[in-house]
């Protein structure tokens, strides 16, 4: 009888584990955009001991831009920003006189800059990583394996290069105004993150020689910002159509 | 935190009772279905890539002024808690980095907060490796939900053990099964910080993951984490390339390409079967819902996808 039993029970008791007891008929999709709530006075305890500590620090204004800085564009008003910052320390860096190419990324610029009073949190949330500046010695045909990424997709951006993409490759290429020469080796400053492989950098695996500076990318930034401040100067967005196109 | 003056006084107002108007139709709705004793409605509440935006945005922001906040997503959660018996909330990944707060605090707040709302489970986003799977370690207590991903092999990290492929939730006696799938980390994410954290194919782990929910585990609803990417122009796999290759998945929360879909995309799966795929932006701007009606006898009907601005 126990036998049977077990015969009996023992397929039922699988199948009605298998068998779906509800099924999915409807469903409507939605979305609340979060804008003009009240806040919840819970959450809002619980954030103000962070927040207060950190507006004290944040909230100081550090810089004027006469206008807006996006990230939109081939080149970019935000991206040439970063790169005038990046080169203002590397022109500064007393042990380094070398001229090199600037090669970072749009992605890694996470917030846009507003027009007027630029905050350390402006600065902050544009530049959230805490990455830092190396300078790479890199053969010239890995420069143009770097320039070739740079025309296929637009996720790098580049200051001290020149030059044309047609259907996706680089023409006319122009290093600090002088030819391209694929035989020489180059200087190349960028972020750990890519001499890293981050982006799929491959082309700044193995170089030359390798220059860790210890300045992350924000401090160049907010470095910049007390410079242009400190010479009752404003950030002037700009672009100077150093990449064109060509059908 | 923020005035409530006169006009945003108004604009509130505006804002709830054209809510109210559209929810009151939805609860008709709902009640001519849930009249139906054999009926029942599951809601899931989503973000995805919060980006450790704590405060709302400012108000001379570019792009997005005084949107987004958790304390005013937590306050609306707090109002559908009270309207909806089934609740799910969920999160699709990159919880963290993007403001000061993950800097000094490293995703304490971020974690306390989600908690607070009662986030049920959330996936790995590649920026949630930003300070390496130590600081994980070091947030874990923070966080009162479950970590899911199937496609990350961790068992030669601190994290082995902690994130699970799968979960079950049972809700209102349905059992809604939620899996999590994430990005490949080389190339994207410096080594140093995701360590030994290993990737496997999204596509094959999702698919035998999301099966053994269904059969072995008896679901009635399967939800995918995904923090792919929304779609790519390359080949490279997004939650298109997921919902177009699956078999078992209802329903795909994604993340990571920051993507306003105004509405679900509806895509054929590998048997033909419609998989809905979703995402709300970034930085808790949105919080997307999709309400689910289930019927208890075996009963098919045309599942529909509608949408609407709350």
């Amino acid at each position: 009888m126990i036998k049977l039993l077990k015969y009996f029970l023992f397929p039922l008791l699988l199948l009605s584990a298998c068998t779906r007891h509800f099924i999915p008929t409807q469903s409507k999709a939605s979305y609340y955009e979060i804008k003009q709530f009240k806040s919840d006075s819970i959450a809002n305890l619980r954030i103000s001991p962070y927040k207060s500590s950190l507006d004290k620090e944040m909230n100081t204004v550090i810089a004027i831009s006469d206008s807006a800085l996006t990230k939109d564009g081939y080149e970019c008003t935000l991206g040439n920003f970063l790169l005038q910052a990046v080169e203002h320390y590397i022109n500064n860096k007393s042990d380094f006189t070398n001229k090199c190419v600037f090669i970072f990324n749009r992605g890694g610029l996470r917030n846009n800059l507003p027009s007027g009073e630029i905050t350390k949190q402006n600065i902050f949330e544009l530049m959230p990583f805490e990455n830092e500046i190396v300078i790479l010695t890199i053969k010239g045909e890995k420069l143009q394996e770097c320039i070739n990424a740079i025309c296929t997709d637009g996720k790098l951006i580049s200051f001290n290069l020149s030059f044309t993409i047609k259907d996706k490759s680089p023409k006319e290429i122009k290093v600090f105004g002088e030819d391209f020469d694929a035989s020489k080796n180059y200087y190349v400053v960028t972020s750990d993150y890519h001499a890293n492989g981050g982006d799929n950098c491959t082309f700044f695996a193995n170089p030359i020689k390798s220059e860790i500076t210890n300045i992350k990318l924000r401090d160049a930034l907010l470095l910049y910002c007390n410079y242009l401040t400190k010479n009752k100067t404003h950030i002037s967005p700009f672009t100077n159509g150093r990449i064109q196109f060509s059908k | 935190m923020e005035e409530f003056n006169f006009q945003n006084r108004r604009d509130f107002l505006k804002y709830f009772v054209g809510g109210a108007v559209m929810l009151s139709g939805f609860n008709t709705y709902s009640k001519i279905l849930l009249n139906d004793k054999k009926i029942k409605k599951l809601t899931i509440l989503y973000t995805n890539d919060q980006h450790s935006r704590i405060d709302p945005f400012p108000a001379n922001d570019t792009k997005y002024p005084n949107q987004g906040g958790f304390a005013k997503r937590a306050a609306l959660i707090k109002q559908i808690r009270k309207e909806e018996e089934n609740i799910l909330l969920l999160d699709a990944g990159d919880i963290f980095q993007g403001t000061p707060y993950f800097n000094y605090y490293h995703g304490e707040l971020e974690y306390k907060l989600m908690s607070q709302m009662g986030y049920d489970a959330t996936t790995l986003g590649n920026h949630d490796f930003d300070m390496g799977i130590d600081n994980l370690i070091t947030q874990w207590p923070h966080a009162g939900f479950s970590f899911i991903n199937c496609n990350y092999n961790f068992s030669d990290t601190v994290l082995n053990g902690k994130i699970v492929p799968h979960k079950v939730f049972t809700k209102g006696g349905m059992k809604i099964g939620v899996l999590g799938v994430g990005i490949e980390l080389e190339g994207l994410v410096e080594k140093k910080l995701y360590g030994n954290v290993k990737y496997n194919s999204p596509l094959d782990c999702a698919n035998s993951t999301a099966q053994h929910l269904k059969n072995n585990l008896g679901c009635d609803y399967i939800i995918c984490l995904s923090h792919l990417g929304y779609k790519y122009e390359n080949n490279k796999v997004s939650d298109i390339t997921l919902a177009s290759q699956c078999k078992n998945i209802d329903l795909v929360i994604g993340g990571h390409t920051h993507t306003f879909l105004d509405e679900p995309v509806s895509i054929a799966n590998s048997l033909g079967k419609q998989v809905l795929v979703t995402q709300v932006g970034w930085a808790g701007i949105r919080l997307g819902r999709i309400d689910i009606y289930f019927s208890e006898n075996n009963k098919k009907m045309k599942i529909e996808a509608g949408s609407e601005k709350i």
